[in-house]
């Protein structure tokens, strides 16, 4: 219940992934007005960051504040505008002109990139982000597993507002940077520790995928996927927890040949930790 | 291709009688078990919109929420709310709960909310039944029907007249309403006229937004939404319904159907707790999109595909 609700609170706060790479250059990446939407709709940004929207529709748009505090002219297609936030909290934007169209810009004091791969346990990586404080600021940094936030060390903000740190950690959580009252967002670290090993057999129509996961992670989930045309991409179609062996077994009928994989993931069944090699099963018309 | 001749719009005002179907007969007293149970729901199981090329994480698109879900009678065994090949998504929405015209439907329903400890309740739209069985919390005025709390169970008697005949919304109207809302605490009633045939597919399509996404059926963008399939010469019925606080426009490319004023469409409106059924006979094959064509609602995920095929 506790990885849940951890779950939920990430939800809340992050967005699309991918977007904090941008931040790594230094400053928030530009948002793109669409024909009839923002994109991204939401991103966060430091407290004295420009943001720049772009407008790359054929129509003109606004970016209006909803409290009616700031507000851009008619962009026509190919123009920008650009603001200046200097206070931490949420803005609420929209397009006069287009209403349905929304947007928000969430100001912080301190920003964490989140890793942008999976990390391996029990070594070192390097933690980056920015922070709206004093260079020579010292910054505490915190992972939270599923068991309560854990100390990871501290890093201190340079004089380009940036900071860094070498950090180990130990399971797949979220990290985050706090100063005093002052706390980032979290980001999500996955820690990938474990090899999925996948076999099928077949019989007749019914195909049997036998997993095994090492080191051994008896209640672990585990969920077989299959690559289909129409859900455009890998699809979940059944689940299981790993034995006291680490063992799991899946049968299933299939009236085609599709690829196949399993992969161990949080209890979410979506959250991946380690991927089996793909696999082929089912039978031929 | 004009083939109005063979579409049927069945809509809430009045379905056409055909010929009788031998699989429900009328004034039958149909007992449903629903329990309110929790789930791990991911809107985007695949992680990613094909159509634009973004991918999202779990953080973004897994949540626990409370939803409807069938059982065996006393709630001893649970049941798929979607019958296997019927193209529907299990557990959003809730089990169809299907009647005719002149039947009784009793619901018995149990709370079993673990991850919230929330009260639930159900409240039906479209069907005749006394204020003990409304299930909307009203304080003062309320009876026990409005405010299930955990670990206990109502029993609501609704009857089906010949006004219920039609798709409708029920949702928890407890104090809970709200959040169960969001998190996809709702289903459809499908009531049939005494003698009307039943469509040989039946498709729920529910609009309701989710977190950051617009949803059909608690589901985000294409392969993630409901995969709906048929053959060519079924009859198929579409059950659309709004849950939320926005309008929205159900369109199927490829094809049209018979307004209830006898104009030719392809897109209607609905808004939130309204539903409406359309009917038509297959003809053609292919994969279809079909979508909410409010365009922030669509990029944002309400969008799904439809595909029809010749048998062999």
């Amino acid at each position: 219940m506790r990885r849940l609700a951890l779950t939920l609170a990430i939800a809340v706060a992050l967005a699309v992934t991918g977007r904090a790479a941008a931040m790594d250059e230094g400053g928030p990446p530009p948002v793109d007005i669409e024909f009839a939407s923002y994109a991204p709709p939401q991103i966060q940004v430091l407290a004295g960051d420009t943001v720049t929207w772009q407008n790359m529709s054929s129509r003109a748009h606004t970016v209006s504040a909803v409290d009616g505090t700031w507000s851009s002219a008619h962009i026509a297609g190919g123009d920008m505008f650009t603001h200046r936030f200097d206070a931490t909290g949420a803005y609420a934007y929209y397009c006069q002109i287009h209403p349905f169209m929304r947007g928000e810009v969430d100001v912080e004091r301190l920003l964490l990139n989140p890793p942008s791969d999976a990390v391996a346990p029990g070594r070192p990586f390097l933690l980056t982000g920015r922070a709206a404080l004093p260079p020579g600021t010292t910054l505490a940094l915190e992972e939270d597993s599923g068991a309560g936030p854990q100390s990871l060390g501290s890093a201190m903000v340079a004089g380009d507002g940036t900071f860094e740190a070498s950090v180990i950690v130990h399971a797949s959580g979220a990290l985050r940077a706090v100063a005093g009252s002052d706390a980032s967002p979290p980001v999500q670290v996955l820690v990938l520790d474990r090899t999925v090993t996948a076999s099928a057999t077949r019989h007749g129509r019914r195909s049997v995928v036998r997993v095994h996961v090492s080191p051994a992670s008896p209640g672990s989930t585990v969920v077989l996927q299959l690559h289909l045309r129409e859900r455009f991409g890998w699809w979940p179609v059944r689940h299981a927890r790993l034995d006291s062996a680490s063992n799991a077994r899946f049968r299933l009928r299939l009236h085609r040949r599709v690829k196949a994989r399993v992969v161990l993931t949080l209890r979410d069944r979506a959250t991946v930790l380690a991927v089996s090699r793909t696999l082929r099963i089912g039978s031929r018309r | 291709v004009r083939r109005l001749a063979t579409l049927l719009a069945a809509t809430a005002l009045g379905a056409a009688a055909l010929a009788a179907a031998p699989s429900l007969a009328a004034g039958a007293v149909r007992q449903y078990w629903v329990a309110a149970v929790p789930v791990t729901w991911n809107m985007i199981p695949n992680q990613r919109d094909a159509i634009t090329g973004t991918t999202y994480d779990p953080a973004v698109s897994v949540f626990g929420t409370i939803v409807y879900r069938r059982f065996t009678p006393n709630w001893r065994r649970p049941l798929p709310n979607a019958p296997r090949g019927s193209s529907n998504q299990d557990l959003i929405p809730g089990p169809l709960l299907k009647a005719r015209a002149g039947d009784r439907i009793v619901v018995h329903f149990r709370n079993r909310d673990t991850l919230f400890h929330r009260p639930h309740s159900m409240h039906f739209h479209g069907v005749h039944y006394r204020p003990s069985s409304d299930g909307a919390y009203l304080p003062g005025f309320s009876g026990p029907d409005a405010d299930v709390m955990p670990g206990h169970s109502y029993t609501y008697r609704l009857r089906a007249g010949s006004d219920s005949v039609g798709v409708w919304p029920y949702h928890d109207h407890s104090p809970s309403m709200d959040e169960s809302i969001m998190g996809g605490m709702w289903g459809m009633l499908s009531i049939l006229g005494r003698h009307e045939r039943a469509p040989d597919r039946e498709f729920e399509v529910v609009f309701a937004p989710m977190g950051q996404f617009q949803t059909i059926d608690g589901r985000a963008f294409v392969g993630n939404t409901p995969v709906f399939t048929s053959f060519v010469g079924q009859t198929i019925q579409w059950d659309v319904m709004a849950m939320g606080s926005e309008h929205h426009t159900f369109h199927v490319h490829g094809h049209r159907w018979v307004a209830p004023d006898g104009t030719d469409v392809d897109t209607k409106t609905i808004g939130p707790a309204e539903s409406f059924a359309i009917r038509w006979r297959e003809e053609d094959p292919g994969t279809w999109l079909y979508h909410c064509h409010v365009e922030a609602h669509m990029m944002a995920g309400m969008i799904g595909i439809y595909q029809v095929r010749r048998r062999r």
